[in-house]
């Protein structure tokens, strides 16, 4: 059973990304991009971090992808779109990089053993474990992204009022 | 029977080249981000992945900050992005050679 689901959830994955970047027209681009987040959500609940798959939902599929659709739909493509070639030989170095790449993570980690010191407890992020662990051991980290993102924020709008302010 | 371990490392390897081969081969800019947050997801899989083998969460609580940086990020790029777009009329990256002379 959990195998069939990690072999379908692979298989919308890997087809999604695919398609991902094979699309000509960035608006399907952005609606399989949704696909593979949703199935990548599918990994983490499997994987006991259904936390983590709920934000996943939320902010990437709901938020990030959004911004994008916005963002396409602001601009006009169609030169864009009409000039993006096939696959050059960057694309061509790139596969055989990228192949040799997965390659090597096959050798290295197909044999990936449990950490030593026997058995190893089960993993349950749920909602307390996750503020726990983000509030307690990884409180400080946490407050510099909370800077990183009030520092985005500014930054967006900034960018955005440009042109405004140079009219003055 | 849960999935081993090393399945997810090879899943997680394959969805970043994927990523990767878009980053190369595309020329539109928006297109490239999405491109490299196929990438980021991939590196989220394999915390997530992690987490459950070595039997500890901080790789999930990872997967949170990255999630939050990746947001940032996309805010920050398509904001730049549009005021690209505003000036030079084409977010193709062969028209920007703002910084070669």
């Amino acid at each position: 059973m959990t195998w069939l689901v990690f072999v379908l959830l692979t298989v919308v994955a890997l087809a999604s990304a695919v398609m991902v970047i094979t699309q000509k027209n960035p608006v399907y681009s952005a609606l399989f991009l949704v696909l593979n987040m949703l199935s990548l959500a599918g990994f983490y609940v499997t994987l006991g971090a259904p936390v983590v798959a709920a934000v996943q939902v939320i902010v990437y599929a709901g938020a990030i992808v959004v911004l994008f659709l916005f963002v396409v739909m602001l601009l006009d493509l169609r030169k864009s779109i009409a000039r993006d070639r096939s696959l050059g030989y960057e694309g061509l170095l790139a596969i055989a990089l990228g192949s040799l790449f997965v390659f090597t993570m096959l050798l290295v980690f197909w044999g990936a053993s449990p950490p030593a010191g026997g058995t190893v407890s089960a993993v349950n992020g749920t909602m307390e474990q996750i503020g726990k662990g983000l509030f307690q051991k990884w409180v400080y980290p946490l407050e510099v992204c909370s800077v990183l993102l009030l520092a985005a924020i500014i930054g967006v709008v900034v960018l955005a009022n440009k042109e405004a302010g140079q009219g003055k | 029977m849960t999935v081993p371990f090393g399945w997810y490392l090879f899943l997680s390897a394959l969805l970043f080249v994927i990523g990767a081969v878009g980053v190369l081969r595309r020329r539109n800019a928006i297109l490239l981000f999405m491109c490299i947050e196929l990438m980021l997801n991939a590196v989220n899989l394999t915390f997530v992945a992690a987490a459950r083998h070595l039997g500890q969460l901080d790789g999930q609580l990872f997967v949170f900050l990255v999630i939050l940086v990746a947001a940032a990020e996309v805010a920050i790029g398509l904001s730049i992005i549009i005021a690209i777009y505003k000036s030079h009329r084409s977010v193709d990256v062969d028209d920007l050679k703002l910084l070669k002379w």
